[in-house]
């Protein structure tokens, strides 16, 4: 179930529309990081610690990425 | 406590941002992967090897991985070195004294896919082993997240209308299909 989505040859309707809800709530993660980044930027892009976390994090996710490339 | 949880929400957002982007990337690549054009390198070369061994191979000539799908027979050893994003497909042959090494290298988005679906701590590979309790740490993050969401959005009064309708929607059809489906 966590694989399906719309396109997939889905067996039946109540399976397609599972898809479609799995499919739109991908989309909607997409937004909510678009729409977070932008809240955090509009409002308040002083929280010291909220900075941190994201500096840190990125360096994480950039250190490991090269380790598996 | 408003102020508490919006720090906590903001703290957890930023600190799996790239994580939640990398699963929500992925997640439209497998959705979207017959229009995706493929994009890999595959690459060939031979190497004299003492013994079929996949230590020596990673020790001396720079591959990388898990060792996959051992296969044995008289003359031959075939198995695979892999990580998110790169596999190596070795035949080793007892005659020869050598292995082929066939590389197989993918692009970003199926690579995203590859670090999507990885799990565990289980890898010799150290690094697949960190993007697997990053994985988990962000899916927790995300649970958390969710959960400090639904607060703050509690807390907005004025909001509690719309958004009281739109969890609404959200808890009544995806429960709803799911059922179904397994009925079906």
């Amino acid at each position: 179930m966590h694989t399906a989505h719309s396109r997939r040859s889905a067996p039946d309707l109540s399976v397609r529309l599972w898809g479609y809800y799995k499919e739109m709530s991908t989309w909607a993660l997409r937004f909510m990081s678009v729409l977070g980044v932008y809240v955090w930027i509009a409002t308040w892009p002083g929280l010291h610690r909220a900075r941190i976390c994201l500096a840190g994090a990125t360096v994480l996710c950039v250190t490991l990425w090269f380790a598996v490339r | 406590m408003f102020r508490l949880m919006r720090n906590v929400h903001r703290i957890l957002g930023l600190s799996f941002l790239i994580m939640v982007v990398i699963f929500a990337v992925s997640s439209l690549t497998i959705i979207c992967r017959p229009w995706l054009p493929t994009i890999r390198e595959d690459q060939e070369r031979t190497v004299a090897i003492a013994a079929g061994s996949a230590l020596e191979l990673m020790r001396n000539h720079g591959l990388k991985g898990d060792l996959r799908q051992v296969h044995q027979t008289d003359d031959e050893i075939r198995f695979q070195i892999a990580r998110p994003g790169t596999q190596v497909r070795v035949r080793y042959s007892a005659g020869l004294g050598e292995a082929m090494l066939e590389t197989r290298r993918f692009g970003l988005l199926e690579t995203l896919v590859q670090l999507h679906v990885n799990h565990g701590f289980h890898h010799e590979f150290l690094p697949a082993s960190a993007w697997g309790l990053l994985s988990l740490l962000s899916s927790i993050g995300l649970l958390l997240l969710g959960s400090t969401g639904i607060y703050l959005w509690f807390a907005l009064h004025e909001q509690r209308v719309s958004g009281a309708v739109l969890l609404a929607v959200g808890l009544i059809y995806g429960p709803t299909t799911l059922v179904m489906s397994r009925m079906g």
